[in-house]
């Protein structure tokens, strides 16, 4: 299934949490946060949220500089 | 120096008649005095905030003047705290500025952020961020977190004061989890300055409730894409922080 994903259209495979999506990335999950259709995904809830067709997922850097 | 008229470009602004006097009669707390932190402070007292209470235990060296505007090269070594108030107090005399030379702990929260209804978190460590989150958090003081990192930052307010912010919206630690990381990474002058100006305007909109669309919500700024993007908040039930009924401490 074809989903966004920071602003590009890429294809997955059907029946994937945003949690498995992170580690196919091989993104470090503590390093980032997620949002899907402009709504954060608390961390916790990653295991539990399955993607779905054409859905809007961004997920960026956390960041503590100041 | 005539303060009647100190304000008068700002007072054309219709939402800002009153801001200055607003700001005047709140005080505000600070974590950092750095890229975000100085700046930032500088803003808000050049617009009225004459009430700080700000804390940042560094000293200034040199690997800070590029972006850190408010010092100087004959300020290298001294502690950044005694720097930023000189320069807030040169700017307005009248400035009420309490430094804390510290690390903001459960043990100092308490005094640092007596009588202030609002913290900025302009610090520059994940520790300190997941730390400030839930002591404003237990505390029910409101908070605004901005963060900035190469080309990336992020800024919110967490309205800790209602508990239907709370409900709906949760914390910074659901977001980012208890765990968090960052890795360090390079910063420039213009982006921290552009962000604290950000800062200083969000906290001057918080103060003439002007908020109403930004409650529950991140920004997340782009500069290699020149965008800004924004993300509803969502609360976890889980989260260690804001996920279970807690009392005000």
């Amino acid at each position: 299934m074809k989903i966004n994903y920071n602003g590009s259209t890429i294809e997955i495979k059907d029946n994937l949490t945003l949690h498995s999506f992170v580690l196919e990335l091989q993104l470090e999950s503590r390093t980032i946060a997620a949002a899907v259709n402009e709504q954060i995904v608390p961390k916790k809830n990653w295991e539990k949220f399955y993607l779905q067709e054409g859905m809007t997922v961004d997920i960026f850097n956390l960041v503590a500089g100041g | 120096m005539n303060n009647t008229n100190r304000y008068a470009r700002q007072q054309m602004i219709p939402e800002y008649q009153d801001l200055d006097k607003r700001l005047e009669q709140n005080r505000i707390a600070i974590v950092g005095s750095g890229g975000l932190g100085g700046l930032c402070s500088y803003l808000l007292v050049g617009a009225g905030a004459l009430n700080i209470n700000i804390a940042d235990y560094d000293t200034i060296d040199e690997t800070n003047l590029h972006r850190q505007i408010l010092y100087r090269e004959k300020d290298i070594g001294e502690k950044k705290i005694n720097c930023c108030k000189r320069e807030l107090v040169e700017l307005d005399k009248r400035a009420n500025i309490n430094t804390f030379a510290e690390k903001i702990t459960k043990a100092n929260f308490q005094k640092f952020t007596e009588g202030c209804r609002l913290v900025l978190d302009l610090s520059d460590n994940i520790e300190t961020r997941l730390s400030l989150n839930s002591l404003c958090f237990a505390n029910r003081i409101d908070l605004i977190h901005a963060s900035v990192t190469a080309e990336t930052a992020l800024l919110a307010y967490f309205k800790f004061s209602d508990s239907k912010f709370i409900d709906e919206y949760g914390c910074y630690e659901c977001l980012a989890g208890e765990n968090a990381t960052t890795a360090k990474k390079g910063i420039t002058g213009p982006f921290a300055s552009a962000v604290s100006a950000f800062v200083a305007n969000l906290t001057m909109q918080v103060f003439t409730d002007r908020i109403t669309e930004k409650l529950g919500k991140i920004y997340l700024f782009d500069l290699n894409r020149f965008s800004i993007k924004s993300f509803s908040l969502k609360k976890s039930p889980l989260c260690k922080c804001c996920g279970t009924s807690k009392e005000v401490s």
